[in-house]
């Protein structure tokens, strides 16, 4: 493809007409905003973007603020053939592509575009990377020229049978890419991320290892089966074998010889032991024999003594009898004196109670007059001070209202004064009074006026005062008023003055002074607990004194006698009574010091009496005791003597010794015998020879039992059934491990298919990136200097390899990085313009950033591409930066016409100066009913609409 | 049909039967048919002995294939006894030798009916009358170092008796070297011990070692070993001293069949068809090992694939070995799937893979290419229906 002129009209920022005619080497050089991204906007527009676009992209389109109707042209060649594609956008939408064939409009122009750039042209929305093919490859948009080439999948596929054609089918076609898809396939069925066993592999792997642990336990019960068949054969063979039974045999015979030895052993142990039993017996009744007579003369000697102890018992015991009646004889007559003190003591005591008793009825009495004398001068004051406040309550003025009586006088003589001050004096010198107005006017007469007051002289002539210069009527009534009020007052207060009134209020004062000191002399002196309890206070000491004098009258007769002398005696004089009261206080005291002493004496007495018959007592019962010892001794000896006699027991001692004597040397004799033939060494080889028998039981014992044992267990698992359950495991773990084998061989061999196609499609595309890294080798050393392009098999670029070392895209500098993305649009564009598709390539104020060095070397390296026949359009802002390049220089201002915006378009000359239309092919296009002709067009595009 | 002897005896010989065998090659329900068929064939021997009106069935060691069976297994092999009332006279093998606790104990904790006989001793046993004296030399371990047949001579039985040797194990000098490792008899006991006739068990096809002197085999054949197997011997002796009549019957159910066949073209998988077209019908009662060699390209491959699956379906069951079997590639396969790109180096370099002898992926390889072959003809398919 090659642009040869591009149109544009009433689009964004260009308002008006903008026409551009490209070169090989066009740079679109303007200020900033002077419409330069608006052009190329326009140019992508006119390419990708569907005429009936609409949406916030269609209304980009428009100037700001317009509703025109945005339309580019754009006059371009492919393969030396002319072409012009007009499209007009949002209002009156209309794409037009004008061939040397024909014309297209509507969505066939589009579609007719579509197979000719190999893009695609959205159904909806704005146009992306993968519609736009190798031309979005190619174009270095305006601030993304740093940004790693980005390839979308049709440029890929686009540019890989590009390189496919250079080097030569390396990637199969379609087989080759479906082939490695379905070996994937497979490997992923049998293998994880991990590289692990997956699906069935898996399962059956699992599978296996549990038929492996089934089959280990089931193996490992079956050897323990046969193990134990093994053990059961031994012991059935052990136990019925025929060494068994002969050492039965032998051990019996040897056990019935040791148990007759030791029995005869037994037999002379037994005699010795009897001898010896009979020697103990004849000792014994020696010992019986000895002890007897030893305790006759004993008992014998005890009673002696016994007697003569009783009677030393007996004198004791005498002589503490006399001790206790002299002791008893002393307690009587401590207890006499004792009796006759107490009643002393009483005595004294009720004398003590009567003196008491009086001394008391005199206070009380006493008490009651003055108690009385009290109540009446209380009773007299309280009246006292009932008259002055009554005297005082008559009063009836206080000191609020008198001063409220003296504000209102001192009101009205002010109101008086003020218009006194005010008034207006006539004074009259007529000779002779003269009656004028009810007022005699007598000579020399002076009025005072305070109203206006008209006077008609006698001479007829009238006088007219006039007092003040204003009116007094106010002061005037003021005046009245106060005077009013306080008359009002005082006629309440019932006064005929306010003098009267103050003497009043004095009066009232002394009268309630009166009546506070009566109260006070009343309250503080007579009554100071009011008359109401004092006069319970007598009436609780009249109380008292009947009651002490009824206590007088219930004393005994003798007492009544003493006690109303008393009182008739001590009635009339208190310290009388009191002196008596004290004296029979102390005739008591005495009384009861001398009862206490008698009866300390008494206890004494009591003591000494308990003690000394404590003594006797006990004399006494250890005589008896002694008595009955000795009464006891003298029956037992008595007894004794009568069963045996004293001879006769010394006789039998005799005989006893000489039994003994006869007894030990039959003890020797057979001891001697025993010694001979030890029962200990026959009873241990019997003991050994039982042993070694019952250890032979045990272990016959143990063999039977071992094989009851071992036959139940084995009846238990051969029941079981064992060894066909192995069987029958090992059929199926043969199945599971062959299935697993062959889940295996497949994983293996889908791995190394797998593997194998990889590495080869992964080798073919380094292969198919040759034609690509021959040229960037070129245009690196050129700019760049030493330097291997990376690239991936997906012709993504990696980085670059310098020095042999990596360098990821980012890690480049900017300017580097946007040198490299240009560089790499080169190597594509020269493969696809040697393959016969020749493409523009579009920098839209790319390598900003790069150094001057840089910046002149790339713009050879383009420039030499220009000559090559690559077409390249650059848009910039610093058109000095490019001057020195060969090529067409279009200032965009310079490409406005003065068209007026909205004004129909002037098209150029079509510059179509393509040979004769290819009528067969178009033929071919309208039999396969994918093309229209520009009437059929029309016609359906108004169907559509 | 031999006539049955007027005053003579008439036994049938068998062995091996090997009750509770699992075919551990044979997977699944056919494993499960082919082992249940050896109670059928039991029965079958039991009909044709009450048939014969024989005097007694000896089975010469090995009735079970291992001590310790399953229970079930057991009851029901004492069921299938019970039903033929005829004399069973049943000697341990060196699979079920007479342990201290065996399938021997353990049938004789059934109480089986009086017409069955466990031979677990030496003892000899009487019967038709006392007209036939069976002495028999029960295996007490799997392996006996010495000849227990010795002691037949020893034996003494009554002179009107026939006697008849009843033996498990290996004929010296008369079998080969693998089958004489242990349990051995020596070849001239019959006459060495005046037996009229020695049964023996352990030789599983049916083998004639002297005139007195026979191996019976296995009634029911369980390998894939041509010996004649699947027969019992009727055998008719007229009296003490006269010579044994022996006739051999077929009673087996199932062909054991194994043959190796060499495919290389598609000719050789016709071949096949038709040597499996041979076998006796019904097919059903066939049990056939092929072992494949040979070398197949892909799509001989798929033909013989084919040719398997379709005898599969139609034997009892087809047991394949194919590491004999190689994948070959042709140039013409190669070029039709790999066309051109990395898809033909991937070719080559499988291809070279498999030929190399000393590379451990070779077989993978072999696989790999017919898995990419498959793929190959699937996308085609896929492409173009009709192809």
């Amino acid at each position: 493809m090659w642009i040869r002129r591009i149109e544009v009209r009433d689009f964004r920022a260009l308002v008006g007409t903008t026409i551009v005619d490209c070169a090989d080497l066009t740079v679109i050089s303007g200020e900033n905003e002077e419409g330069k991204s608006t052009l190329a906007a326009a140019l992508r527009a006119v390419l990708f973007e569907r005429h009936r676009v609409g949406g916030q992209l269609a209304e980009s389109f428009q100037p700001f603020g317009s509703k025109l109707r945005p339309e580019v042209t754009l006059d371009f060649e492919i393969g030396g053939q002319g072409y012009r594609l007009r499209k007009a956008f949002c209002v009156r939408p209309e794409a037009e592509l004008i061939t040397s064939a024909g014309t297209w409009i509507g969505q066939h122009a589009e579609r007719e575009l579509e197979k000719l750039l190999r893009v695609k042209i959205p159904g909806r929305g704005p146009s992306k990377e993968d519609h736009q093919g190798i031309w979005g490859l190619l174009w270095a948009e305006q601030g993304r020229a740093s940004e790693a080439v980005p390839i979308s999948g049709d440029a890929r596929t686009r540019l890989q049978s590009t390189l496919e054609k250079e080097v030569g089918a390396v990637l199969g076609g379609t087989l080759g890419p479906a082939l490695l898809h379905r070996a994937a396939a497979r490997y992923a069925n049998s293998f994880d991320r991990r590289g692990l066993p997956r699906n069935e592999r898996k399962i059956l792997a699992a599978k296996r290892a549990e038929f492996e642990r089934e089959y280990e336990a089931l193996s490992a019960q079956l050897m323990e089966h046969e193990a134990e068949v093994d053990a059961l054969s031994s012991a059935q063979a052990e136990l019925n074998a025929t060494w068994r039974a002969e050492a039965k045999v032998e051990l019996e015979r040897e056990l019935k010889d040791r148990q007759e030895a030791h029995a005869r052993a037994n037999t002379l142990e037994t005699h010795a032991e009897d001898a010896l039993r009979s020697l103990r017996l004849a000792q014994a009744k020696l010992e019986t024999s000895r002890a007897r007579t030893l305790q006759r003369r004993e008992a014998a000697a005890d009673l002696e003594k016994a007697r003569a102890a009783e009677r030393e018992r007996a004198q004791h015991a005498a002589q503490r009898k006399k001790q206790l009646e002299a002791a008893q004889q002393t307690r009587d007559a401590a207890a006499k004196q004792l009796a006759e003190a107490i009643a002393t003591q009483e005595r004294a005591q009720r004398s003590f109670e009567e003196c008491v008793r009086a001394r008391r009825l005199i206070e009380a009495q006493r008490k009651h007059a003055r108690a009385h004398s009290r109540l009446r001068r209380a009773r007299k004051l309280e009246r006292a001070a009932q008259s002055a406040r009554d005297a005082a309550d008559a009063v009836d003025i206080n000191e609020a209202r008198l001063d409220s009586l003296r504000a209102a006088r001192e009101r009205m003589r002010t109101a008086e004064a003020r218009l006194q001050s005010v008034a207006t004096t006539i004074s009259f010198s007529r000779s002779k009074a003269t009656t004028t107005a009810g007022v005699t006017i007598a000579p020399g007469a002076s009025f005072q006026f305070t109203e206006p007051t008209e006077f008609c002289l006698a001479d007829g002539e009238r006088v007219q005062v006039h007092p003040g210069g204003e009116s007094l009527a106010a002061w005037r009534e003021e005046a009245h008023a106060t005077e009013t009020d306080y008359a009002n007052m005082l006629k309440a207060t019932g006064f005929e003055s306010l003098e009267a009134a103050t003497e009043a209020l004095r009066k009232r004062a002394a009268y309630l002074a009166e009546a506070q000191s009566a109260n006070h002399q009343m309250r503080f002196v007579e009554a100071p607990l009011g008359i109401e309890a004092l006069t319970r206070e007598i009436q609780e000491l009249a109380d008292l004194s009947e009651a002490l004098r009824a206590q007088a009258d219930d004393a005994s007769p003798n007492e009544q006698t003493l006690n109303k002398q008393t009182l008739n005696k001590q009635t009339t004089d208190e310290q009388v009574a009191l002196f008596n009261e004290a004296r029979a206080e102390q005739a008591r005291d005495s009384a009861t010091t001398e009862a206490q002493r008698q009866e300390q004496r008494t206890s004494t007495a009591e003591t000494a009496l308990r003690i000394a018959h404590q003594a006797w007592f006990e004399q006494d019962a250890r005589h008896q005791a002694v008595a009955e010892q000795v009464h006891n001794l003298e029956e037992r000896l008595a007894t004794s003597r009568e069963q045996t006699s004293d001879h006769e027991l010394e006789s039998k001692l005799v005989d006893e010794v000489a039994r003994v004597e006869a007894a030990r040397a039959s003890v020797e004799k057979h001891l001697a015998a025993s010694k001979a033939s030890p029962s200990e060494e026959t009873a241990k080889a019997l003991r050994a020879s039982q042993e070694r028998q019952a250890k032979a039981s045990d272990e016959t014992g143990a063999l039977e039992r071992k094989v009851r044992e071992l036959q139940i267990r084995l009846s238990a698992s051969g029941h079981a059934g064992l060894g066909e359950r192995l069987a029958e495991l090992e059929a199926e773990r043969a199945a599971t491990i062959a299935l697993h084998d062959r889940a295996e061989r497949e994983a293996l061999a889908a791995s190394l298919l797998h593997r194998v196609l990889e590495e080869a499609a992964a080798d073919a595309k380094q292969h198919l990136l040759e034609p690509i890294q021959a040229r960037m080798r070129s245009l690196l050393g050129a700019v760049i200097g030493s330097a291997e392009l990376d690239m991936d098999a997906e012709l993504r670029v990696r980085g670059l390899f310098r020095t042999d070392r990596s360098e990821p895209f980012l890690a480049l500098s900017v300017g580097t990085r946007e040198q490299l993305a240009v560089m790499v649009r080169l190597a594509f564009a020269d493969l696809l313009r040697e393959a016969g598709s020749p493409t523009p390539i579009v920098l839209d104020d790319a390598l900003v950033y790069s150094d001057a060095t840089r910046f002149t070397a790339i713009k050879n390296v383009l420039q030499s591409a220009t000559n090559k026949g690559q077409q390249i359009l650059i848009f910039t802002c610093r058109e000095d930066d490019w001057a020195d390049v060969q090529g067409s220089f279009v200032r965009l201002e310079e490409c406005r016409s003065a068209t007026k915006p909205g004004a129909p378009p002037q098209l150029a000359e079509t510059p179509i100066r393509a040979p004769a239309p290819d009528i067969a092919t178009m033929n071919r296009e309208i039999d396969k009913g994918y093309a229209q002709t520009v009437h059929d067009g029309l016609e359906a595009e108004a169907h559509h609409e | 049909m031999a006539v049955r002897p007027a005053r003579g005896i008439r036994l049938l010989h068998t062995a091996d039967w090997q009750i509770g065998k699992r075919l551990r090659f044979i997977p699944g329900d056919t494993g499960a048919l082919v082992r249940e068929q050896r109670l059928r064939t039991i029965e079958a021997v039991g009909a044709l002995a009450l048939e014969r009106k024989v005097d007694a069935v000896l089975v010469a060691g090995d009735v079970f294939d291992m001590n310790t069976v399953a229970e079930e297994t057991l009851r029901r092999f004492a069921h299938t006894l019970e039903q033929f009332r005829v004399p069973w006279v049943l000697l341990p093998g060196n699979h079920d030798p007479a342990l201290a606790e065996s399938a021997w104990t353990r049938l004789a904790r059934l109480a089986l009916p009086s017409h069955v006989h466990l031979l677990t001793s030496f003892e000899p046993l009487l019967l038709a009358n006392g007209r036939l004296a069976i002495l028999p030399a029960p295996l007490r371990a799997k392996h006996e170092p010495t000849d227990l047949t010795e002691e037949f001579a020893n034996i003494e039985t009554p002179s009107a008796a026939i006697r008849v040797g009843l033996a498990h194990g290996a004929v010296t000098n008369r079998l080969p070297a693998r089958a004489e490792a242990s349990n051995p008899i020596s070849d001239t006991r019959a006459s060495q011990a005046q037996l009229d006739y020695l049964a023996l068990g352990d030789w599983h096809g049916t083998l004639k070692i002297a005139e007195r002197t026979w191996y019976s085999g296995t009634p029911e054949t369980d390998r894939f070993r041509d010996n004649d197997s699947g027969n019992v011997l009727l055998v008719d002796i007229e009296g003490p001293g006269a010579p044994p009549v022996v006739e051999t019957i077929r009673v087996g159910h199932y062909r054991w069949t194994s043959w190796t066949h060499s495919v290389h073209n598609a000719e050789d998988i016709a071949a096949l068809h038709v040597r499996f077209e041979t076998l006796d019908r019904p097919w059903d009662r066939h049990l056939v090992s092929l072992k494949l060699q040979g070398a197949i390209d892909l799509t001989a491959r798929a033909a013989l694939e084919e040719a398997l699956e379709h005898w599969q379906a139609r034997l009892r069951f087809l047991q394949t070995d194919e590491a004999s079997l190689h994948a070959a590639v042709t140039e013409e396969e190669i070029e039709e799937m790999g066309g051109e790109g990395f898809v033909r180096q991937a070719v080559a370099r499988l291809r070279s893979i498999q030929l190399d002898n000393e590379h451990p992926d070779r077989h993978a390889a072999r696989d790999a290419l017919a898995m990419l072959y498959s793929d190959y003809q699937e996308i085609k398919s896929d492409v173009d229906p009709a192809h």
